[in-house]
């Protein structure tokens, strides 16, 4: 008969162990530190040779040496612990206390036991969200009868460790799916790049050789290679015509993905819209004499700065100007900018026929022609003044007729204050 | 005016026809190039008062002869003024200068293309009258 030895843990001493366990576990570990600081934890706090975690095998039929400590490498080599129902009885949730493990017939490695100097052992279940997957072992060196209160002790030690193994594991698979998220987006990032050049390359393409025939054309109607007779120079102008429109819808349909590339925040610095709208001045006045209409600018002053790429913003206001002035038989177009709830307010104002108001919320959608078409476009003024006006974190509305004067139509745009932008509703 | 010599660098041979077409109309001695390379071959032998230059082109672009110009070994050169011709958009192009080189394209006028030959006669004599 073995001599027991019996040991007594003070409150006081648990506490301090459980606060120290609890405290190492919570620190941010990955999950096999977690482990290895359970074994260790538990070691010591019993005060015992070795403590080892053995998992359960996918299949259930195994319990496999995950860590240990210690323990020699030769004791944790000496391979698996098959799960017979003594084992399983430990697996159903109560622990096992082996007195003598060198002679313990439910001992499945009693030689090597012997060899490693391990007398006594206590096993216990590793639960996870109700469920056993694993087993906690610790070894003694002597005899030793673990008490009730022990017992209860360190499974509570071994269950803390399972919490947080799996906290450790959540974070882990979180930090997985957060970098299989990045890779995802940098792939699409980078096909959205391929493309972008390819629509580059084949926008440049068919640009080329309608450049070329382009510029034969007005070499022609220039009287450079001989007078044309009358109908000779109408069609070249009409041919000459159709080539600036497809040169037209190749340019835009260029645009939308660099602006939706986010070329445009490159461009941005500060910009001042009454700059932009005096630049186009010159620009608006031949375009509504042409048609026999006034050109009106109200540009309020000191309008603030804000952030903007100044090719682009022009290219909203040519824009919305085109589409007023063809829309427009008399009357006229105004231009009016204004400071409004920490934004830049800018209006065009057209005396036109209108925009029928089914057709008002399509608006701005790619490829819309509204059935009152006064000129051939391509379909993507508006949408991409839209999206140019979104990458400026403006927004840009129409409203058919203008409610101020009851006729034509009004587009609005608003710009964030530099800024202030942040704070710019959205 | 008549008798200066202009130096066309376009890999489109239509390209190169048209502008030899309107510019040798206005009396000027034309020469052209199809590439990067063979403008510096050109160079030295045409002696040019005025440059035309496509940007994108095979071999050694106009992005590639701009920034070769700037080199001091082609001092000599330094005030033929430089017309840039291109289907690519003022912009993008100097963005592009600008990324890859760190340095501003800075040419004496950019057109884009289509020619337009009342323009480009315009532009041409604008820029060699400077250089007088």
């Amino acid at each position: 008969m073995l001599s027991v030895r019996a040991r007594t843990m003070k409150v006081g001493q648990r506490y301090k162990i459980l606060y120290e366990i609890a405290h190492e576990l919570n620190s941010g570990l990955s999950s096999d530190q977690v482990l290895s600081t359970i074994v260790e934890m538990l070691c010591k706090a019993a005060e015992a040779k070795g403590c080892s975690l053995m998992l359960l095998s996918p299949d259930q039929k195994q319990l496999i040496h995950t860590v240990a400590y210690g323990l020699s490498d030769w004791y944790m080599r000496k391979g698996p612990v098959v799960v017979d129902k003594n084992i399983a009885q430990a697996l159903d949730g109560k622990p096992m206390a082996v007195l003598d493990a060198t002679t313990d017939p439910r001992v499945q490695y009693r030689e090597q036991a012997r060899k490693e100097g391990i007398v006594s052992m206590l096993s216990l279940p590793i639960m996870r969200s109700g469920t056993v997957i694993g087993i906690i072992r610790i070894y003694t060196s002597e005899p030793r009868k673990f008490s009730a209160r022990e017992i209860e002790f360190f499974g509570a030690m071994a269950n803390l460790g399972a919490i947080a193994l799996e906290r450790a594991e959540r974070h882990e698979s979180v930090d997985r799916d957060l970098n299989q998220c990045r890779i995802e987006r940098s792939n699409l990032e980078e096909d959205k790049k391929k493309f972008l050049r390819f629509v580059s390359m084949a926008a440049h393409d068919l640009k080329a050789p309608l450049a070329a025939i382009q510029s034969f054309l007005r070499v022609m109607l220039d009287g450079y290679v001989g007078e044309l007779n009358e109908k000779q120079r109408h069609m070249m102008e009409r041919s000459s015509l159709r080539i600036t429109e497809l040169l037209k819808l190749i340019s835009d349909l260029l645009d939308i993905p660099r602006i939706e590339q986010g070329q445009l925040v490159q461009e941005m610095q500060d910009v001042s819209i009454e700059t932009i709208i005096n630049n186009f001045a010159e620009e608006g006045i031949s375009l509504a004499k042409q048609k026999g209409l006034t050109f009106t600018l109200n540009v309020a002053p000191n309008l603030p700065t804000i952030k903007g790429s100044p090719p682009r913003l022009q290219q909203v206001i040519v824009n919305l100007v085109n589409n007023a002035t063809a829309y427009t038989k008399e009357g006229g177009v105004t231009i009016r900018a204004r400071e409004a709830d920490n934004e830049v307010l800018v209006e065009v104002i057209d005396t036109g026929c209108g925009i029928p108001s089914e057709e008002l919320p399509r608006i701005f959608e790619d490829f819309f022609r509204g059935s009152n078409t006064g000129a051939r476009g391509t379909g993507l003024g508006l949408p991409i003044a839209k999206r140019i006006i979104e990458a400026h974190e403006g927004r840009i509305w129409t409203e058919s007729p203008d409610p101020e004067t009851g006729k034509g139509s009004k587009f609005s745009f608003t710009i964030p204050v530099k800024g202030r932008a942040g704070q710019a509703p959205r | 005016m008549a008798g200066k010599k202009i130096l066309i660098v376009d890999d489109d041979p239509d390209i190169r026809d048209i502008l030899s077409l309107v510019l040798e109309a206005q009396g000027y001695q034309v020469s052209t190039a199809s590439d990067g390379l063979e403008f510096f071959v050109r160079l030295g032998k045409d002696k040019p008062d005025l440059l035309i230059l496509d940007l994108l082109m095979p071999k050694m672009d106009g992005f590639a002869v701009y920034k070769e110009l700037r080199n001091p070994r082609w001092a000599a050169y330094q005030d033929m003024p430089i017309l840039v011709l291109t289907s690519v958009r003022e912009e993008a192009s100097k963005r592009r200068y600008e990324l890859e080189t760190g340095q501003t394209l800075d040419v004496d006028c950019y057109v884009e293309k289509p020619i337009s030959p009342e323009a480009l006669v315009e532009t041409a004599r604008k820029l060699l009258n400077q250089k007088t």
